[in-house]
C-alpha cells in the first residue's frame, strides 16, 4: 500500500511540482493551500508523512503552528519543514518542536524524493525495529545505525543529529585520516548552493552535540582552507 | 506645514535671541538710571522745600525778635567798658599760628592804633569761641620783635602780651603771654609788677595755648583758653606790650581796647552771645543748619546750629571693601554733585552781602556750593521794632548736607542692590549657560554613542533632552526623528538580503523543481542541453541569494561562535598550503611569511579562515597577473598583525572611506563573478568580533595593495 504524504503550501507552482515528483515516485500525495484546509483535512486521514512549508499567506508562523497541531494528535508522524525561512534560529525552533528534519528552499526534487524516503524507512524502523536489519558502522568511538540514521558516541546516542548532520557525519568519518572537502561536504546537505561557511555551521553543530557526551571530543579536525578530516586511529 | 508657514516661523526664530537678549539689558540697565533719576527729582524737590521752610522758618525768627531791643541792644556796662565780640566758630581751632579757620570772621575784626602809617603800630583782635573754650588771634605791627632771652627773670624785656583776668571772687590773676621763639608760647602767671613770675615755670600748654607767628610787619599770636577763666561778667583785660630796646626798657603798652595804658583798673567786656537770645534760638536748633542773630553793627548776638556736615570724612582705607566703598563714593559725587563752588572768601562775601542787603531792610536769600558734594542755602532778613526802625539781622543758613547724604546713601544703596542684582542675574546666567552647554554636550556625547565603530546606529532615537521644551529640546527632537528615520533606513538595509532571500526563494524552488520536472518527464537531446543551461543559471541566482543573507546574518551568526585559544600562525600555513592543492596548480600563487611557529590568539577557526577566504579572493581579482599574492604575520608588542599582499592597482582614494562599508565594490563589471562588495565587509566584521581591526594601504613600490587585519594577541 502507497505511503500517505502530506503536502501544505501556499504557492500552487511548488505545490503541484512537489505533488507530480512525489506521486511519480508512487505515494499518494494530498496538497493543501492554506494551515486552515490542512486543519480540516487531517481530520479526516492519517498521513504517514508531512512536507510544510512554515510562511503561508500573511501568517509566517503557519507551518510551527500547523506542526504543533499535527504532533498533539500523531505524535510519531514525521514532519518535514520544507521551507524559504532558513535562519539557524528558525532551524532550531522547527527541530525542537519535534519536526524531523528541517530543508531549505530552493531544494532539488530528488533530493527531496530521497528525504522522503529515508524518513518512511526510519518511521518504519522505530515502528518495528526488530523488523529491520541494521546496518552498523563503527570508527573509533563513533557508532552509525544506518538505517535509522542514528549515531551514537562511546555506545551513547547522540541526541539532536539532523538528517543533514547525519549525512556530513557518514561523509567524514568515510575514509578516516582522509580529507573530506568542502564540495563533498556540501553534496550531504541535498542543496543546490551550500558555502564553506554554511558547512563549518554544520560542523560546529556536531561538535557540539558530541561534546555533550565527550567533553575531550575532537575527532574532527580543520584543514584550514580545504575542508575537514576524521583521524585515523587504527 | 506649507513653505510660507514654515519661513514665517524661521524668520521669527531668527530674531527672537537677540531681541530677547536686547529687552533684557534694557531692563536691567534702566533700573539703576530710573532709580538715578527719581533720585535727583526727589533732591530738587526736597531742596526747594528746605528753602521755602527756611524762609518760613527766617520770618518765624523775625517775628520772635521783633520789637525785642532789648535783646539786641541794651548791652551791659557800655558806658564804662569796650566790648570784645566773639565769633561763634564751626569747629575746634587749631592753635598754630594760621588763620584759616578765621576767615570767616576777618572783617569783623577789632582794629587797634595806627595801622595805616609806615612804622604803624596797629594791632587787631579777633575772638571766637568753640564748645568750652575762647580763642583769640592777635595781630600786631611791630617793626622789631624782641624775643624773651630764656633764663632771664623779668619778663617784660621782651615783647608780650598781658592778660588780666579777674575771677568770681573778684580777685585779679595776671598772665603774660611771650614767645622765646616763633612757635609755642610761654604763659607765666605773674605778680603786680607785671614783670617777676610768680612761679618757676610757665603754664601748663594744656591748660593756655599761645603760638606766635612771626608777620612781615609784625607777628601774630593766636591763643586759646578755657571758659571758665572768665568770670560772671566775662571781664578780660588784654594789651600788648612793645618792647624794642635791648635792655627792655623801650616799652610801650598797649591795651586793645584804648589808649589807656592803665590795664590794671581797666577790663574789657568779653560780649559773648545773648543767652536769653540763644534761649529763644535753642529751640529752633536743627541738624545742618546755623541760625546767626546780628544786631546793627553785624555783631553777632546769638546762634545756634552749625553747618558742620554729618558726613563722615572718607580717610585711608584699611580693606578693600572701604576702598570700594571711597571710589564708589567718588564716583556718585561725581554723579550727584554740580562742580562750581566757592571758595570761604567767597562764601564769606556772599554772606556779608546778604546781610547788608538786610540792613537796608530787604529780605535776602541765596543759594552756593561751599565744596563739592555741598549746598548751601542761606535766607537773611531784618528785624526790626515797633516804628519798623532796624534792630538787627538773622540770617538762618542751612546745607543740604543731609539732603546730599540721604541721596548718596540712597544711590550706594541703588548701586549696590543694582551690583548684586547684576551679580546675581550674572550667576542665574552663568549657571544657565553651563546647564545649557553641558545640556549640548550631553547630547553630542549621545550622538557620537549612537554609532558604533562601524557606523551603525546603536540605537533608534535619543534618551537625552527629548523631554525638554525648550529648543535644546526641540533640537533633540528633531535630531530623534532623523535617527529614528535614519535607523528604519538602516533595518531595510540590513533585513533587505533576507526579506530578497524570501521573496526568491520562492519563485526559484518554483523553476527549479518545475525544471526537474520537465527533465523527468523527458526532453529531446538539443533541447537537455538548454535546460541545463537554465539550472546552472538557478543555481547561480541561489549562490548570490545565499552570499547575500549570510552577509546580512554574519552580526546575529557571529554571536553563536565562542571564542577559543588557537594557533594562527598554524592555521595560516595551513591554509596556504591548502591553496595550492585546491586550485591545482604548479607554481604557487600564495606565499606566506611567518617567523613564528605560534601566534596565539583567542578566535573562531573557521571565522579567521572565511576571514582569509575574503581577503585572498579579493588579493587574487585585484593583482597583476602572474604575480603572487603575499600573506605575512607577525607580532607586535600586544598585537599579531596579518597582511595579504598584492601587486596590483591602488584603491581609488574616492573608495577608501567605505571600502569595509556593505554593498560597496571597487570592481568593474564584467568579470563574469556576481559581486556585491560584500568580502570586505565580511572581514571587518570578524576583525571586530575578535576585538581587532582592518585597514587598507596603498604600496608604492612595487606598486600594490595591502590589507592589514590586527587582532590582540592571547597572553597566556
Amino acid at each position: 500500500m502507497a505511503k500517505h504524504i502530506v503536502i501544505v503550501e501556499d504557492d500552487a507552482d511548488q505545490r503541484e511540482n512537489y505533488q507530480v515528483a512525489l506521486e511519480q515516485r508512487g505515494y499518494q500525495v494530498t496538497a493543501y493551500a492554506s494551515k486552515e484546509s490542512a486543519q480540516e483535512g487531517l481530520m479526516q486521514i492519517k498521513p504517514d508523512l508531512v512536507i510544510l512549508d512554515i510562511i503561508m499567506q500573511d501568517n509566517i508562523d503557519a507551518g510551527f503552528q500547523l506542526c504543533s497541531d499535527i504532533l498533539k494528535r500523531f505524535p510519531h508522524i514525521p514532519v518535514l519543514f520544507l521551507t524559504e525561512r532558513v535562519e539557524e534560529i528558525d532551524r532550531i525552533i522547527g527541530l525542537r518542536m519535534g519536526a524531523w528534519d528541517y530543508q531549505p528552499k530552493p531544494v532539488s526534487l530528488g533530493f527531496l524524493a530521497e528525504k522522503v524516503a529515508t524518513l518512511l524507512r526510519l518511521s518504519d524502523i522505530r515502528d518495528a525495529p526488530a523488523e529491520v536489519e541494521q546496518r552498523v558502522r563503527e570508527v573509533g568511538a563513533l557508532r552509525l545505525l544506518e538505517e535509522s540514521r542514528l549515531a551514537q558516541w562511546n555506545g551513547q546516542d547522540i541526541e539532536g543529529l539532523t538528517l543533514t548532520e547525519f549525512r556530513m557525519l557518514e561523509a567524514l568519518t568515510r575514509r578516516p585520516g582522509h580529507i573530506v572537502t568542502y564540495d563533498v561536504l556540501a553534496q550531504a546537505t541535498h542543496q543546490h548552493y551550500v558555502s564553506n561557511n554554511t558547512i563549518s555551521t554544520h560542523i560546529r553543530n556536531i561538535k557540539r552535540k558530541i561534546k555533550k557526551l565527550d567533553n575531550h571530543f575532537d575527532s574532527i579536525k580543520s584543514e584550514y582552507g580545504l575542508g575537514y578530516r576524521w583521524p585515523d586511529h587504527s | 506645514m506649507n513653505t510660507p508657514q514654515l519661513a514665517k516661523q524661521t524668520k521669527q526664530r531668527r530674531w527672537r535671541p537677540s531681541g530677547q537678549a536686547m529687552l533684557f539689558l534694557l531692563v536691567l540697565l534702566s533700573m539703576p538710571l530710573l532709580s538715578y533719576r527719581f533720585l535727583a527729582e526727589t533732591r530738587v524737590f526736597m531742596i526747594e522745600g528746605q528753602s521755602q521752610a527756611q524762609e518760613q522758618l527766617a520770618q518765624g525768627v523775625v517775628t520772635l525778635f521783633q520789637g525785642r531791643e532789648d535783646l539786641l541792644q541794651e548791652l551791659p556796662y557800655l558806658d564804662s567798658q569796650q566790648v570784645v565780640f566773639s565769633h561763634p566758630l564751626s569747629d575746634k581751632v587749631k592753635v598754630d599760628g594760621y588763620t584759616g579757620e578765621w576767615l570767616d570772621f576777618q572783617l569783623f575784626a577789632n582794629h587797634f592804633g595806627n595801622g595805616e602809617a609806615e612804622d604803624g603800630d596797629g594791632y587787631s583782635l579777633l575772638l571766637g569761641e568753640y564748645e568750652d573754650r575762647i580763642y583769640g588771634l592777635v595781630r600786631i605791627q611791630d617793626n622789631i620783635t624782641k624775643l624773651r632771652v630764656r633764663g632771664s627773670n623779668q619778663l617784660d624785656r621782651s615783647d608780650h602780651l598781658r592778660l588780666s583776668l579777674p575771677d568770681r571772687n573778684g580777685n585779679e590773676r595776671r598772665l603774660i603771654i611771650v614767645a622765646t621763639k616763633p612757635g609755642n608760647m610761654e604763659v607765666w602767671y605773674v605778680k603786680e609788677d607785671w614783670a617777676t613770675p610768680r612761679y618757676s615755670s610757665p603754664s601748663s600748654s594744656f591748660i593756655i595755648q599761645a603760638v606766635m607767628r612771626p608777620l612781615v610787619d609784625g607777628y601774630l599770636v593766636e591763643f586759646a583758653l578755657p571758659r571758665y577763666f572768665l568770670n560772671e561778667r566775662q571781664e578780660f583785660g588784654l594789651a600788648v606790650a612793645d618792647v624794642d630796646s635791648e635792655d627792655g626798657s623801650m616799652r610801650h603798652l598797649k591795651t586793645l581796647v584804648s589808649s589807656d595804658t592803665n590795664i590794671e583798673s581797666h577790663y574789657n567786656l568779653l560780649a559773648m552771645r545773648s543767652p536769653e537770645a540763644n534761649k529763644i534760638l535753642a529751640s529752633l536748633d536743627r541738624a545742618n543748619s546755623q541760625i546767626v542773630i546780628y544786631d546793627k553793627q553785624l555783631q553777632v548776638r546769638a546762634s545756634v546750629g552749625k553747618l558742620a556736615t554729618d558726613v563722615p570724612e572718607l580717610g585711608q582705607a584699611k580693606s578693600i571693601i572701604e576702598q570700594m566703598q571711597i571710589w564708589l563714593n567718588d564716583a556718585l559725587d561725581w554723579f550727584v554733585a554740580i562742580p562750581a563752588y566757592l571758595s570761604t572768601s567767597q562764601e564769606a562775601s556772599q554772606e556779608r552781602q546778604l546781610l547788608n542787603q538786610a540792613l537796608g531792610l530787604e529780605f535776602a536769600s541765596g543759594r552756593w556750593h561751599r565744596d563739592p558734594g555741598e549746598e548751601v542755602l542761606a535766607v537773611a532778613a531784618p528785624i526790626t521794632d515797633q516804628e519798623g526802625s532796624l534792630l538787627g539781622v538773622v540770617m538762618i543758613k542751612q546745607s543740604t548736607a543731609q539732603i546730599l547724604k540721604l541721596q548718596r546713601q540712597a544711590m550706594e544703596s541703588i548701586t549696590m542692590l543694582s551690583f548684586a542684582t547684576m551679580v546675581v542675574i550674572l550667576l542665574v546666567l552663568l549657571a544657565f549657560s553651563w546647564r545649557q552647554a553641558y545640556r549640548v554636550q550631553r547630547l553630542g556625547r549621545e550622538a557620537q554613542e549612537i554609532v558604533d565603530p562601524s557606523g551603525r546606529l546603536r540605537t533608534n532615537q535619543l534618551q537625552s533632552e527629548v523631554r525638554s521644551t525648550d529648543r535644546i529640546g526641540g533640537l533633540a527632537r528633531s535630531f530623534s526623528n532623523v535617527v529614528e528615520r535614519l535607523h528604519e533606513h538602516q533595518q531595510f538595509i540590513s533585513t533587505m538580503p533576507r526579506t530578497l532571500r524570501h521573496e526568491i526563494n520562492n519563485p526559484l524552488n518554483a523553476t527549479m523543481t518545475s525544471l526537474e520536472n520537465l527533465q523527468r518527464h523527458g526532453v529531446a537531446d538539443e533541447q537537455q542541453r538548454y535546460l541545463e543551461i537554465a539550472q546552472r543559471g538557478l543555481v547561480k541566482i541561489s549562490a548570490i541569494v545565499e552570499k547575500l543573507a549570510d552577509a546580512a546574518n554574519l552580526e546575529e551568526a557571529l554571536q553563536e561562535d565562542e571564542l577559543e585559544p588557537m594557533n594562527l600562525a598554524y592555521l595560516v600555513e595551513t591554509y596556504v598550503n591548502h591553496q595550492q592543492r585546491s586550485i591545482n596548480i604548479e607554481k604557487p600563487d600564495v606565499i606566506f611569511a611567518c617567523d613564528d611557529d605560534q601566534v596565539a590568539v583567542a578566535g573562531v577557526d573557521y571565522r579567521i579562515e572565511q576571514l582569509l577566504d575574503k581577503l585572498l579572493d579579493n588579493a587574487r581579482d585585484f593583482r597583476d597577473s602572474g604575480s603572487a599574492v603575499v600573506i605575512r604575520l607577525y607580532q607586535q608588542d600586544l598585537y599579531c598583525f596579518l597582511e595579504v599582499e598584492n601587486q596590483g592597482p591602488h584603491i581609488p582614494e574616492s573608495m577608501q572611506g567605505n571600502l569595509f562599508t556593505s554593498m560597496v565594490s571597487a570592481r568593474q563589471g564584467g568579470s563574469g563573478q556576481a559581486h556585491f562588495g560584500l568580502g570586505l565587509y565580511v572581514v571587518r566584521m570578524i576583525a571586530l568580533y575578535h576585538d581587532g581591526e582592518v585597514s587598507a594601504h596603498n604600496l608604492m613600490t612595487p606598486q600594490g595593495v595591502m590589507f592589514r587585519v590586527r587582532l590582540p594577541l592571547l597572553l597566556l
